[in-house]
């Protein structure tokens, strides 16, 4: 079931809260932890039930070997951390990327080898970066969790527990104890249906909208059909939109979630179009996932320790990674390469004159607006390589948007461009021009005075707004799309 | 205190909002069958009810989707091959859904003895949906024939017809009665659809060679033949034949997807069709609005294609 469908949110949802209040007044924490995660695994299970043994098969493992790790002498937790680590990526390796190494094979060996018919397991990238995370922390000395209730908690809790964000150990065991989380339970679920709704307009309003628009274009691109530069630029621009709101919309949503119970979650995205270079955009894209590669990846290889050739070598290792995270296809590595490269390249350029006069010519007005302008047309680009499924279909689109192509400037696929054109100039102004929406409610409720015109306050027309908001995305629910990341 | 007040106030006027609004859309869905319907689907739906619920007599039924009401002109096809047929083609939304319900409805007062069933071939990739189902339902007692739907879907199914898509529809209408143009696209929609059975067209293709080498889709959707597994039954039942051909396509993507094609029909076979291979190519002379779309001035031209392709099948 999804997060925006009418089951999840009329059904499935009310009934966990109702049944978590009544757990909150009747019962313990204990009492509270189990309903949480009979509901999580009912709503994992009902995607997949045969996934569900999966799942519960890595919860119990992983559960056990921490266990060993942190009871373990010195000496021996190596061993059981490799273990650990070992067992987690054969796993997700045989379901993600057995069928993609084989074909990669195959293609430059004379003996075929076969491929196997599997499916891959809902969310397993994310459960699995979890449960890996949570060893190394407590190898590291983090306290292991005892309690298997608990633990199987953090791990499969539903608001995260199918894309993200990638949520730790230390970062819900203290909340769990917080005994201010259930004295909140209003403002918590309040400010949790905030970023609900926010993230469903975000989701089903815009993403949503934009869909058929890059669809199209890279259908046309994927059969070989001729594309013009309009195309492909109307393309790839409503693509970069798409998978912003899509993601992150789905992120408010797992946080609002998360809120509505009393969990806070880390946020997902911050304003990552206002990037002014490819280290800050990955400051403020998919930070849970950003975090992970960092601390358990780019850190442990060495960091920006040893010089910049090294930190480069670094980087692209940690990129390459992350694309491949992302799906089993070359062209994912090929832009998580891209993106390492460009990561790089930006670690020369700001060390130097020229890095530090164009950081400080970009820190306000015309500067600000066309650095941001020429990042955003740079991260397009990388969208683009994102979203074709294979180098063919990269090169067409790549064709056409350099003006490499012999058809005339007119659109073909897409229709309405006027529209099209006043949709994007209004997302521009959204996402240069406002705070996000984890500024407007929490930034500004912890006094963030940048973002104070734009404060969330629980005033009676800021519900009303909300409400009429949340009607819309509802009325729009029947053409509403699968979220992109569901599918790493 | 403060606090509370101020969040139990925000959550009160939220969801008195939300009731409000619903409301309503729920009321203005409920009111809404007393509008006369502008949108040109939905007064096809209405149109095909309609002849679904007059219909006596009729042996063969031609079932399927825009692709079937482009395609055959059930009166000249009834004089081609001596039998008694009614189309009551929908639209790929509606999937075979709309197809079950309406053979349900006919074999109740006529003697029907053929079924022909023709849908685009993406239609198997797509996903399982209700909204034909519940738009073309004889009562409520047809909720208690879903039994095996994911109770979730139905949830949703349920939700999304009777509350949202029936609410836009009624809001559009109301809307395109405001405006004189759409009111005289009506008028025309009505007039077209009474002379020809089913929807005008859009502007006809421009290159059906865009669609070289397009393979139309890769995969089955296994929940997609859970209405046909229901049709197939029901046939089985009453001594039905029922026949699957394919919607006549472009002949780039025909060539493409003839392995899709041929997947296909192994499967509708395995439920208890008798298949028709490969489906009639459409050239850039013959192509309508769609890449699956006979052009109207063909109508007849393909009606008698399909009779002669079909007689063979039918038993008078």
């Amino acid at each position: 079931m999804l997060f925006n469908s009418y089951f999840f949110i009329f059904v499935f949802l009310p009934t966990c809260l109702v049944a978590l209040l009544a757990a909150r007044r009747w019962s313990t924490v204990g009492g509270e932890l189990a309903i949480l995660v009979g509901a999580s695994l009912l709503f994992y299970g009902w995607w997949s039930w045969a996934d569900l043994s999966i799942l519960s098969a890595s919860v119990a493992i992983n559960y056990f070997l921490a266990l060993i790790i942190g009871r373990s002498e010195q000496r021996f937790r190596h061993p059981f951390l490799v273990l650990g680590i070992a067992t987690n990526l054969l796993v997700l390796g045989y379901f993600k990327y057995f069928n993609f190494f084989t074909k990669t094979l195959n293609a430059v060996s004379p003996t075929p080898w076969s491929l196997h018919d599997v499916a891959l397991p809902l969310a397993i990238s994310f459960f699995t970066f979890q449960q890996i995370a949570n060893l190394v922390d407590v190898y590291r000395g983090h306290a292991a969790e005892r309690n298997l209730l608990r633990y199987a908690f953090y791990v499969t809790f539903f608001p995260h527990l199918i894309a993200g964000p990638i949520v730790y150990h230390r970062d819900l065991a203290p909340q769990v104890e917080d005994t201010g989380r259930r004295a909140k339970l209003l403002e918590n679920l309040n400010v949790g249906l905030t970023y609900f709704v926010i993230g469903l307009v975000q989701k089903v309003l815009i993403a949503d909208f934009l869909s058929p628009y890059a669809a199209e274009v890279f259908q046309a691109a994927a059969t070989a059909r001729p594309l013009s530069a309009i195309d492909a630029w109307g393309g790839a621009v409503a693509y970069s939109f798409q998978i912003y709101f899509d993601f992150s919309g789905y992120s408010l949503m797992a946080v609002g979630l998360g809120r509505m119970f009393g969990y806070r979650f880390p946020q997902n995205f911050a304003s990552p179009y206002k990037a002014l270079g490819f280290i800050d955009f990955w400051k403020r894209w998919h930070l849970s996932l950003s975090r992970f590669f960092r601390d358990y990846v780019y850190v442990p290889l060495g960091g920006s320790r040893g010089g910049k050739f090294k930190q480069a070598r670094n980087v692209l290792c940690t990129m390459a990674l992350a694309g491949l995270w992302h799906g089993a296809a070359w062209t994912f590595v090929s832009w998580g390469l891209l993106h390492g490269s460009l990561i790089a390249v930006n670690h020369v350029v700001r060390g130097t004159d020229l890095g530090r006069r164009t950081a400080r010519w970009g820190e306000r007005g015309f500067g600000r607006v066309l650095l941001r302008g020429g990042m955003f047309v740079a991260l397009t680009l990388t969208w683009v390589v994102f979203r074709s499924e294979n180098l063919a279909t990269l090169s067409a689109v790549g064709r056409s948007l350099l003006f490499l192509c012999d058809q005339p400037l007119q659109p073909r696929y897409l229709e309405d461009v006027t529209t099209l054109c006043a949709v994007f100039l209004a997302l521009f102004v959204v996402v240069w021009g406002l705070p996000n929406a984890a500024e407007m409610v929490d930034g500004a409720r912890d006094g963030d005075e940048r973002v104070a015109i734009f404060a969330w306050r629980p005033t009676a027309f800021s519900a009303m707004v909300l409400g009429v908001a949340f009607v819309l995305c509802i009325f729009n629910l029947s053409r509403a799309n699968e979220f992109i990341y569901f599918l790493f | 205190m403060r606090v509370t007040i101020e969040q139990r106030r925000y959550l009160l006027v939220f969801s008195l909002t939300v009731a409000l609004v619903f409301s309503g859309g729920a009321a203005l869905s409920y009111f809404g069958d007393s509008f006369e319907q502008f949108e040109p689907y939905q007064m096809l739906t209405a149109h095909q009810l309609k002849k679904a619920r007059d219909a006596r007599g009729i042996d063969t039924l031609l079932l399927g989707d825009s692709a079937m009401g482009n395609a055959i002109d059930a009166g000249y096809f009834s004089e081609l091959t001596g039998t008694r047929a009614l189309n009551l083609a929908f639209t790929e939304n509606f999937g075979f859904a709309s197809d079950y319900n309406l053979l349900k409805a006919l074999v109740r007062t006529n003697p029907v003895k053929h079924v022909i069933l023709m849908h685009t071939p993406h239609t198997f990739a797509q996903r399982f949906t209700l909204r034909g189902y519940f738009l073309t339902m004889s009562g409520p007692s047809d909720l208690t024939d879903l039994g095996g739907v994911d109770a979730a879907k139905l949830f949703d199914a349920l939700t999304e017809v009777f509350l949202t898509f029936r609410t836009q529809k009624v809001l559009q209408t109301v809307w395109r009665r405001l405006t004189n143009e759409r009111t005289a696209n009506w008028r025309q929609t009505a007039s077209y659809l009474a002379t020809n059975d089913y929807v005008p067209q859009g502007a006809a293709l421009q290159s059906v060679s865009e669609f070289a080498g397009r393979i139309l889709a890769d995969k089955i959707v296994e929940e997609k033949l859970y209405f046909l597994r229901k049709i197939a039954a029901t046939c089985q039942e009453r001594g039905i034949k029922p026949i699957y051909l394919h919607a006549p396509l472009v002949s780039g993507a025909l060539e493409a997807s003839r392995e899709y094609l041929a997947r296909v029909n192994v499967e509708v076979r395995k439920l208890g069709f008798v298949t028709v291979d490969g489906a009639l190519p459409l050239s850039q002379e013959t192509v309508g609005d769609e890449f699956d779309h006979v052009a109207p001035k063909v109508k007849r031209q393909f009606t008698k294609a399909y009779a002669a392709e079909l007689e063979p099948l039918i038993t008078r």
